[in-house]
């Protein structure tokens, strides 16, 4: 086993995409082997954090005391067969990706940062544009090993329900505590997952690195699709945007899987690197649907004509893709935004302030309006892109210095509105250690209390994933 | 104006390459238009629209994959497009391709040819120079700006040159030019740009529909002899020095001076 023991070589550990820079750790161990991580946990009494890939954006990974314990040795990927595959939790998204792209198979998930472990997805049950027909990444998990933060151990499959108790290596069991709280129906990953009759997989997927720790997991996969018809779309008005997601998700005669937004200020910011952006455009969507097999390309082209002929689109000027290539390039287009945006925070000495909201259809629109107003009031610089589909946002805001306290408070009345509609304060990101405050106020004390029983049969000492959620 | 655009199809810039039986293979990677050749499309776009009745022509000269490329030219504007190919042409060198171009082009009248500064490939930048001296053309290279007169009778050509630029001033038409990146900015097909494609047509030349001098096919007749490829060697993989900072200096130290021999 690894040791790092002095500052500097502690101090990567000390990040993640958050620019959160409250973390300290005693120490960085890296075990080789499943049955060196078991020993330490069974030896040790400190508090634990795992680290992934450091790509979160809510410091989750960033312990405030503590040893962390990197897999990053346990990047193996097995050979994909019947729909699924074994992989280490250091694997990271492009490495599974490009081996599958060789393959008859394919992940749908699809986070925009690749560089992300898939260990740090499931811990975040992470999402990207592809999630809008697909599903999140609880769903396209069958399998994983799990260890306790007192070193027990249980592999969980798919169809093991917490109605029976968890299985332990060492003979003990683990039940289900007797709770009434349930989690959002929306995209989400504020506090646990908990639904009647679920799988104890799903209650660990999502659990912000404070349940367990995966070691090994199966994921299930889905036939290649031949190819994928995508493009970008420009309006002259950010409202026809708004009017043609709805006119998307009203029809099915086009079917597309991811459906991404750029507002205004989100293209300016593309600008610099883009310049053939359309000079009127105010606003953008990446749209691409699956085809499932290539001689259904053309109709499927021909579908999306039609369809968008008579909507309020800069239609001439507006991308779209020909070869694997350009779909490449639209993705990159796609991923080029928070990477400007942390970029520039970076470069300003500022903490990332960027939602991660969602709310269900029924709100859409109402939320638009919503954010177009409040932003535009507060008068701090800003941008909005993501998941449109979703109704799920990302606004990042970009204050001046002497805007700060400005800013903590127009996140505050978003936040209420969200939660007021029923909404989720962390759709994808998971809350860590920046967003406890927004998950009290959104499930309550009393149901606090319940998320905390969940956690005392797991980690009854709490040594894992120390100060993330509560 | 009756706009010529010669245009290569190559790998994609990003492709790893390997040799295969003295050939370059990359199995699998995307096939795409030389990147240079993607300005000159986009600059006879950009001359058809403030000169409206003008009419572009895309040759191509390679296999049957050139045809998808050759779409994308169309779904970018060009109104024809020609794919020049026939086994006989395998394996030629740039005269010789400029001299099928050449008698391809001849064909029809013409006021303009646009071709890429180089094709990203083999890097040769022979085929644009060579093909206007066949036309018996004026030709100007690594073009970064075209401007033409009012009756567009000829042009104030702008090219790169080391450090900087120069204009050549008052070119009459026709001529040719190499195009440079900073033309333009080329653009990326539209939903009816695409579908507009679909509709035209792309003819196919071989070597019977040209008039080729029987010699010039001929192997004892090309310019320039392959004699080998080979890839570049390859880099010494780096190390990570580990531990504090005055272990990793002593290291670094040890390394310069006993392995590297610097000092
Ligand atoms: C530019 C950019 C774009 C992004 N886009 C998206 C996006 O589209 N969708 C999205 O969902 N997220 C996105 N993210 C956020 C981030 O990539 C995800 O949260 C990702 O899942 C984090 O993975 P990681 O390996 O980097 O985890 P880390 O940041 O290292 O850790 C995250 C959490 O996972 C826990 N963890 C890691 N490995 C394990 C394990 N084996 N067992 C148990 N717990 C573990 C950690 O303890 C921590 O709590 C983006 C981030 C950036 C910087």
């Amino acid at each position: 086993m690894i040791r790092k023991t002095s500052k500097e070589t502690i101090a990567p550990y000390l990040r993640d995409a958050s620019n959160y820079s409250g973390g300290v750790a005693e120490e960085v161990l890296i075990p080789e082997n499943p049955e060196e991580l078991t020993e330490v946990l069974k030896n040790d009494s400190r508090p634990v954090t795992i680290a992934g890939a450091g790509t979160g954006l809510t410091a989750s990974r960033i312990p405030s005391g503590g040893i962390i314990i990197s897999l990053e040795k346990f990047n193996e990927m097995e050979s994909p067969e019947n729909g699924e595959v074994w992989v280490g939790p250091a694997l990271t998204l492009t490495e599974l990706q490009e081996s599958l792209n060789h393959s008859d198979w394919f992940y749908p998930p699809n986070p925009t940062e690749t560089n992300a472990s898939i260990g740090g997805t499931l811990a975040t049950n992470a999402s990207g544009s592809r999630s809008f027909k697909f599903g999140v990444t609880r769903d396209f998990v069958h399998a994983a090993e799990c260890v306790l933060s007192d070193g027990r151990k249980v592999l969980i499959k798919r169809g093991h329900k917490i109605s029976e108790p968890l299985c332990m290596d060492d003979g003990s069991q683990v039940r289900f505590p007797e709770i009434t709280y349930t989690s959002p129906k929306c995209k989400n990953t504020a506090g646990y997952y908990v639904q009647p009759e679920m799988d104890w997989l799903d209650l660990f997927i999502g659990s912000d690195g404070t349940l367990g720790i995966f070691t090994k997991i199966c994921l299930k996969l889905i036939p290649q699709p031949a190819a994928f018809l995508s493009g970008v779309l420009f309006f002259g008005e950010e409202k026809f945007c708004w009017d043609l997601t709805t006119a998307i998700k009203s029809q099915s005669f086009v079917s597309p899987c991811s459906l991404e937004y750029f507002d205004r200020y989100s293209l300016e910011v593309l600008r610099e690197k883009y310049p053939n952006i359309p000079s009127q455009a105010k606003a953008a969507l990446f749209f691409e649907e699956d085809v499932e097999k290539q001689e259904m390309y053309d109709a499927k082209l021909e579908n999306w004509f039609n369809f968008l002929e008579d909507k309020n689109i800069l239609l001439d000027e507006s991308w779209f893709s020909q070869n694997e290539k350009d779909n490449k390039t639209f993705h990159e287009f796609r991923h080029e935004i928070p990477i400007l945006i942390n970029e520039k925070n970076s470069r300003a000495g500022r903490e990332k302030i960027g939602t991660d909201m969602a709310v269900s259809d029924n709100f859409f629109i109402e939320m638009m309006e919503f954010y177009e107003k409040t932003l535009s009031q507060s008068q701090i610089p800003y941008v909005i892109f993501g998941h449109l589909g979703d109704n799920h946002l990302h606004i990042n805001l970009l204050p001046k210095p002497d805007q700060l306290p400005l800013a903590g408070s127009v996140y505050d009345e978003i936040a209420q509105k969200i939660i007021s509609w029923k909404g989720t304060v962390s759709a994808e990101h998971g809350i860590g250690k920046k967003k406890r405050k927004y998950l009290y106020e959104m499930v309550g004390q009393k149901n606090i209390d319940e998320l905390k029983k969940i956690k005392s049969v797991l980690d009854p000492k709490g040594r894992l994933g120390k100060g993330n959620l509560f | 104006m009756k706009i010529i655009v010669c245009m290569k199809q190559v790998l994609d810039t990003g492709a790893a390459i390997q040799i295969q039986d003295g050939k370059i293979a990359s199995p699998g990677s995307p096939l795409i238009m030389n990147p240079y050749d993607e300005f000159a499309v986009e600059e006879a776009v950009r001359i058809k629209t403030a000169l409206p009745d003008s009419d572009i022509t895309v040759f191509s000269l390679g296999p049957d994959s050139v045809k998808e490329t050759l779409k994308r030219a169309l779904a970018m504007g060009a109104d024809h497009a020609v794919h020049i190919f026939d086994p006989l042409f395998d394996g030629l060198d740039n005269s010789q391709i400029a001299r099928i171009l050449a008698s391809a082009i001849q064909q029809k009248p013409f006021d303009l040819v646009l071709c890429g500064r180089q094709a990203v490939d083999d890097d040769m930048a022979q085929v644009g120079p060579a093909l206007a001296v066949l036309l018996e053309i004026p030709f100007v290279t690594i073009v970064t700006k075209i401007q033409f007169s009012e009756n567009f009778q000829s042009a104030d050509i702008t090219r790169q040159v080391e450090g900087g630029s120069e204009v050549r001033k008052e070119v009459a038409l026709p001529f040719l030019v190499t195009c440079q990146k900073g033309l333009n900015e080329p653009r990326l097909p539209s939903l009816k740009g695409i579908m507009a494609a679909k509709k035209k047509e792309i003819q196919t030349l071989s070597a019977s529909d040209l008039d080729l001098d029987s010699q010039l096919l001929d192997p004892q007749n090309k310019s320039l002899q392959e004699v080998k490829l080979s890839l570049p060697p390859e880099r010494k993989k780096g190390i990570i020095l580990e531990g504090t900072d005055e272990d990793k200096a002593k290291q670094l130290a040890k390394i310069v001076r006993e392995e590297e021999k610097i000092i």
